[in-house]
């Protein structure tokens, strides 16, 4: 073995002394590109992304790696910036490179919704372009990945609450881009599936979806798109019918019948409205609905211009048997509303005693039309006790004409 | 490096052995300093600041409305009737037509957001406040809607084409009080760093401040909107009655 002089050694070590101070700064130029500072990596958060320059982009992501903390939240800011400035190539691009960087099915659904919201966004800002450019076709294929996703969560029974989520989310903005492509039936279609689905996992999971997400929401807003594009109210009753079965729900059929029945009203009038609420608290009798009778007993005004006089003989008749049946449903009523006043006006003005009884004013004044519709005697004994009990409801005008164009 | 130490005649192993104790020098005298030596905050933060922590104001907020429009509260109907419209310009000598006194209605509608501080901890209160006003004023530029500003509108009512029916008119008006819908959405928040006295605090990625660290999780990223409604819509309703030719000669 060749031995080296001690001096040899000492005049090696003054120089790596030496030349470690020279390097030192060297070696914190190098590193702070390599792994950067504190300070470094906090900029980056506030870096402006060039959206223009998303190759550029990519390649600074390549060398920090997405899985990193600061790749994570490098490309987490870019497709912020992204929505920002509503730039959906841009979005979309930044979604699918986080997508296939993802080294879970998880993280994949996360990044498979950025996509799904640049699909979205983009099929919003320009419906013609959409359809031509086949935005109706992607979405066909982001719903079936979000589905391949889930399933195979499923399979490996590690599905979480933020997966579904995930997914319930991308399969709405499909709908949405479906609705916006005029693809309405098919749109309608997935939100009934995507509802089935959901009643389908377990209820422990269904318990914690959050608002939005519940499968009663999917067959209503089904129900409700099936009125405002068909008219169907065969078909509306269908899908809001297999609420009544479901062991997790938001709320109950009767409640979204009775926002249904809004707009039934305006779309095909007041009649329609109210034979169809009519028809569905009756047949929802043993779990009777106090908003649903509030709006059942404000219909029956319209029941008066329809000039069938039986339905209106009829309809004065069921007022009455309501009146008898429900006292502490419409009292409910006259809760709520008092509540609501108190929320809008209370605090400016004492509230006028009409206000007290929102719903019990609606069925003295329902009754009043009905009756004069008909010329019924009761017409002015009723008139007489409306201005008297609710002397600053706004129908009261209406209301002592009748009396003053009495016979 | 290596050219110098071959110039000193010192063996290429010893060589390679020195820089590797050289960068093992180097790269612990860095970690050193950086523990020991404070890295300088932002521009943003206050120097004079004693005992700082870190701590996030957002200046930004960016916001996606991801979920559906959720009625949460049905509210409470209210229908009734004006009363009967009239004939104000009935044409002679042939009077068969003429306009009713009901062509429009003022209808005042309005409409107002708030946003629901669901984060999962709670932040300094000043913060809170700004945040969630960022947050609701970019949910309120989504929507198109101002909180708490009340629009009126004129709405016409739809008057029935023959003109016999409107002799007999009166507009019926339908208010739905006290309608409330949820709005799904999700936030990002982008700001600049700052740094308080005060021990509270959030934000992205690690402190810029050597030695401290955030002391509580951020918030969540998104939270619900609330909007109420209060809407007064008129429709024209025809009542029964024969074809009154009023001003017929």
């Amino acid at each position: 073995m060749i031995q080296y002089p001690k001096i040899q050694f000492c005049y090696s070590l003054v120089i790596t002394l030496v030349l470690s101070q020279i390097g030192l700064p060297l070696f914190h130029l190098f590193s702070a590109q390599a792994q950067p500072s504190h300070k470094t990596s906090d900029y980056y958060s506030l870096e402006p992304v060039d959206l223009d320059d998303l190759d550029g982009f990519f390649l600074r992501l390549d060398r920090v790696r997405v899985h990193t903390p600061q790749g994570g939240l490098l490309l987490s800011n870019a497709m912020t910036a992204a929505r920002q400035s509503e730039n959906w190539v841009a979005l979309e691009s930044l979604a699918w490179y986080g997508h296939d960087e993802a080294d879970n099915t998880s993280q994949k659904l996360r990044f498979l919704d950025a996509a799904a919201d640049a699909l979205s966004g983009s099929t919003r800002d320009d419906t013609i372009s959409a359809r031509t450019n086949g935005a109706f076709e992607t979405a066909v294929t982001y719903r079936q990945m979000a589905i391949q996703k889930i399933n195979r969560l499923l399979e490996s029974d590690t599905l979480k609450l933020n997966d579904i989520e995930n997914a319930h989310r991308i399969q709405f903005k499909m709908v949405k881009v479906a609705q916006s492509v005029q693809k309405r039936e098919i749109a309608n279609k997935w939100e009934e599936e995507d509802g089935d689905f959901t009643a389908s996992i377990s209820v422990d999971l269904q318990r914690r979806l959050s608002p939005g997400n519940m499968p009663d929401e999917n067959y209503f807003r089904a129900a409700k798109n099936t009125v405002k594009n068909t008219g169907s109210l065969v078909e509306a009753r269908r899908l809001l019918t297999k609420i009544d079965t479901l062991p997790v729900k938001r709320r109950s059929s009767s409640f979204h019948a009775t926002i249904i029945s809004s707009d039934i009203d305006k779309q095909m009038g007041g009649v329609t409205a109210f034979k169809f609420t009519r028809d569905w608290f009756l047949s929802h009798a043993d779990e009777p609905y106090a908003g649903l009778l509030n709006y059942l007993i404000a219909y029956a005004v319209s029941v008066a211009s329809s000039q069938d006089h039986q339905l209106i003989d009829e309809t004065l008749d069921l007022l009455y048997a309501l009146q008898e049946k429900y006292p502490v449903l419409i009292a409910q009523g006259d809760i709520k509303g008092k509540k609501i006043f108190s929320e809008q006006v209370g605090l400016a003005r004492q509230l006028y005693n009409w206000e007290n009884h929102v719903v019990s004013s609606q069925l003295l004044l329902s009754k009043i039309y009905l009756a004069e519709a008909i010329h019924d005697s009761s017409t002015l004994p009723l008139a007489r006790e409306f201005i008297e009990r609710y002397p600053k409801h706004s129908a009261v005008e209406s209301v002592s004409e009748m009396i003053n164009n009495a016979p | 490096m290596l050219l110098c130490m071959k110039s000193l005649n010192i063996p290429l192993p010893m060589r390679l052995a020195n820089i590797l104790v050289m960068l093992i020098i180097a790269t612990h005298s860095y970690e050193a300093s950086a523990q020991t030596q404070p890295i300088e905050p932002p521009e943003s933060c206050f120097p004079t600041d004693t005992a700082v922590c870190c701590f996030a104001t957002y200046t930004t907020a960016v916001v996606v409305i991801d979920g559906p429009v959720v009625i949460i509260d049905d509210g409470v109907p209210m229908i009734s009737y004006t009363g009967w419209g009239e004939c104000d310009n009935c044409r002679q000598p042939d009077c068969f037509f003429c306009d009713s006194t009901f062509d429009s209605i003022n209808c005042v509608r309005s409409f107002s957001v708030t946003v629901s501080n669901n984060y999962q901890e709670s932040l300094h209160i000043g913060l809170e406040a700004g945040l969630s006003a960022t947050v609701k004023a970019q949910l309120e530029g989504a929507l198109g809607v101002s909180s708490g500003i009340s629009t009126t509108d004129s709405i016409d009512c739809p008057i029935p084409t023959n003109p016999c029916e409107y002799l007999k008119l009166r507009v019926k008006i339908t208010r739905h009080i006290g309608v409330k819908a949820e709005i799904r959405h999700k936030w990002n928040l982008t700001g600049i760093w700052v740094a308080l006295p005060a021990s509270y605090g959030c934000g992205f990625g690690s402190c810029p401040i050597a030695g401290y660290q955030w002391n509580k999780t951020c918030p969540t990223t998104s939270s619900i909107a609330t909007a109420t409604t209060f809407d007064l819509k008129c429709t024209a309703a025809q009542t029964a009655g024969p074809c009154i030719m009023m001003c017929e000669q």
